[in-house]
């Protein structure tokens, strides 16, 4: 009666066919749980907590509308002080107490970058890590699936308009001496030899400085036609005030973080006629998603600006959703990290065009430009052709 | 011999936790025991020496990048550059400890606070050693050629290293140095009149500190798998005394203590979202207020009040 071969098999075929229908983990039949971790506290904290209000009102704002192919999306976000040992520890959290299906929408580069190895260990995806370093923004990883720009791509972009949109021919530079900085650094430079401009000077700073009479000094000494900063929002603030306290009149150009509403109030009107490229939306930006973002802080973050940060945590967000909502049957790492390469290159509206292929995960490398103008972000073009 | 039971019982507890947690637990474990072994090496220089230093980041930093370079840009295996990291942490101990013959106080913690900046400084700038800039990744802890990929298995190497960093601590208390440098710290003059040398005592209470300070770094990076210069600020070197304190200067059981405030304290109040930092810090106010001590002085804070009510 009991035919033991046959027996056996019967328990081999269950075995091999219960791993199709095992869910990965985080996903239920009601709901997907992805984790974020930020930098809530600490120097970073003030773009943090609207780059968390972003990607959270996003999530809200999709669940709202009836989930993800009925799924609704479970957002769990942990605090990490800017510090690598706590990201880890928040990561691994995330992935193996809570049991998160991806990482969405995380800032910082050192904590990132301290995350990946581990993430990479477990398979888990990465989707939206802001930071500058290759390996965030041009990884090699698959598991990263980068939104901002390499630092070298914002320097080229910034020396271009510079030169072609101001007719600048004399350029100077003031950075942070840090990876951002060099990077934007070398990026003006390879633009520079490339055009045959001249940069007339550099100058650094720490982010810990809060005195910039030297630097302004010596920068407005060499007469540049415009200024170049790899900066971020407090010292470049406090160096533009500088300059106007001076009365030093020349164009200055910065990434878009110096646009952004909290380094607006802290700069005041020393802000004023500065350039700044895009890599985020800016609210007048017509387009479908940068409404829907619009709407949603509005509704679930009222407090929060529509802004850089708010929109670059909310970019991340859709990215995941827009890669979710092209998975055919049980949502898997796999299938996700899958869906996500089919996009191509693809304009999410809230960023610049990114760039998810097999064996090529690249953030965006066109910009958008906008000006300040009596405290306001005036949009100059968009990215989009 | 209760001394002994309660040890004993401390080592098995140890062992057997990991049985309890996830993963995530293992993480917070491996961290603790890694700051155990930086709280160990405060004890040395802070309870015994008299000396203090707010670089102790420095010597870390020594210590993780040391083993990193020597892992990935030599092929030394790990085990080895465990002890090569501790090694050369306690020369650059000697080096530190240089100013200790000269100043005490806040004089000596401003020079060690200047060694940890200038120190964290040539490692930025290294580019082609330590990655600068860009920092480095480094790879799992691995014994005898096989990986500590979990880490649970990550943890029982770092509690063996312990284990034996508290015996050389034990000993080297027991030890003509260890008697004398506490002697030095007792009465720099009466201990120089028995013969005892206040320059090479000093010398070696820094090296040896740095030493341990070195080992727990090199496993620090190994673990975290990535290092940058943003893991050894002033702020670290802060954190590292704070958890001496808090844990209890004089004994094992404070270094342990210390360790498990560092890395536990944090995670344990994750649920309080932004209140985090805010309960963190007056956790802080609290222990020092009521334990001056440390967490390892409980038992004896608690025992009159026990006795009391018999």
């Amino acid at each position: 009666m009991f035919d033991r071969r046959v027996f056996t098999a019967g328990l081999l075929a269950v075995g091999l066919a219960t791993p199709t229908f095992a869910a990965d983990p985080g996903v239920s039949a009601e709901e997907i749980h992805i984790g974020s971790f930020l930098p809530l506290q600490g120097g970073l904290s003030a773009g943090a907590n609207q780059y968390r209000d972003g990607l959270e009102s996003y999530i809200k704002w999709v669940n709202k509308n009836g989930g993800v192919k009925g799924r609704m999306i479970r957002l769990t976000v942990e605090n990490d002080n800017y510090n690598p040992q706590q990201a880890v520890a928040a990561a691994k959290k995330l992935v193996d107490r809570d049991g998160v299906f991806a990482i969405v929408g995380t800032l910082g580069t050192s904590n990132n970058l301290a995350a990946i190895p581990y993430l990479v260990s477990r398979g888990v995806p990465l989707i939206g890590p802001l930071g500058s370093h290759p390996s965030i923004n041009t990884p090699t990883e698959r598991i990263v699936f980068p939104i901002s720009p390499l630092g070298s791509s914002h320097g080229i972009s910034l020396a271009a308009f510079a030169h072609e949109e101001l007719g600048a021919k004399r350029i100077a530079v003031f950075y942070q001496d840090d990876q951002y900085g060099a990077e934007l650094l070398g990026g003006v430079k390879s633009y520079a030899t490339e055009k045959g401009l001249e940069i007339v000077a550099t100058a650094t700073y720490l982010p810990s400085d809060v005195d910039f009479s030297g630097q302004v000094a010596a920068l407005s000494k060499a007469q540049p036609d415009a200024v170049v900063m790899a900066v971020v929002p407090k010292p470049g603030a406090l160096f533009l005030r500088e300059a106007k306290k001076v009365g030093w009149k020349t164009s200055f150009l910065a990434p878009q973080l110096m646009a952004d509403k909290i380094t607006r109030d802290l700069g005041g009107d020393a802000l004023d006629g500065m350039y700044v490229n895009l890599y985020s939306a800016v609210r007048t930006m017509d387009t479908p998603v940068v409404k829907t973002g619009v709407a949603a802080l509005a509704e679930f973050a009222p407090s929060t600006p529509p802004d850089y940060w708010a929109f670059i945590g909310m970019s991340g967000a859709h990215l995941f959703v827009t890669a979710l909502s092209r998975i055919e049957g049980e949502p898997t790492r796999e299938k996700l990290m899958t869906a996500l390469e089919s996009l191509g290159t693809y304009d999410p509206q809230l960023i610049p065009p990114v760039t998810y292929k097999p064996g090529e995960h690249r953030g965006p490398t066109v910009f958008g430009f906008a000006r300040v103008v009596g405290g306001d972000v005036r949009l100059i073009k968009s990215w989009a052709k | 011999m209760d001394k002994r039971i309660l040890d004993i019982a401390a080592i098995a507890a140890a062992l057997v936790a990991p049985v309890f947690f996830g993963p995530y637990g293992h993480y917070i474990m491996c961290m603790a025991t890694i700051y155990a072994m930086v709280s160990l090496s405060l004890n040395v220089l802070v309870s015994e020496a008299g000396l203090i230093s707010i670089g102790h980041a420095g010597f870390w930093a020594v210590g993780a990048y040391g083993s990193a370079v020597l892992v990935e840009r030599v092929g030394v295996p790990f085990e080895v550059s465990v002890v090569a990291a501790a090694g050369l942490a306690g020369l650059v101990g000697v080096v530190v400890g240089l100013p200790a013959l000269r100043v005490r106080g806040h004089y000596l913690a401003i020079a060690t606070l200047g060694f940890s900046l200038v120190l964290v400084h040539v490692l930025y700038e290294w580019d082609g050693l330590t990655g600068g800039r860009q920092g480095m990744f480094v790879q799992r802890p691995s014994l005898f050629g096989w990986s500590l990929a979990e880490d649970r298995q990550a943890y029982y190497l770092c509690l063996a290293i312990f284990g034996l960093l508290v015996l050389l601590v034990r000993n080297f208390r027991r030890s003509l140095g260890g008697l004398s440098i506490n002697a030095l710290r007792q009465s720099e003059l009466a201990a120089q009149c028995c013969g005892i040398d206040l320059a090479a005592s000093r010398l070696f209470a820094f090296a040896f500190s740095a030493a341990l300070t070195g080992a727990s770094g090199a496993l620090y990076g190994a673990v975290l798998g990535q290092l940058s210069t943003d893991s050894f600020t002033l702020v670290v070197s802060l954190s590292f005394l704070t958890m001496a304190v808090v844990g209890g200067m004089s004994s094992v059981w404070g270094a342990v203590l210390g360790g498990l405030f560092l890395a536990g304290a944090p995670e344990g109040l994750r649920a309080f979202e932004k209140w985090q930092m805010l309960i963190y810090g007056v956790l802080l106010i609290v222990f020092i207020r009521v334990l001056p001590k440390g967490l390892a002085s409980l038992p004896e804070r608690l025992a009159p009040l026990i006795g009391g009510r018999r």
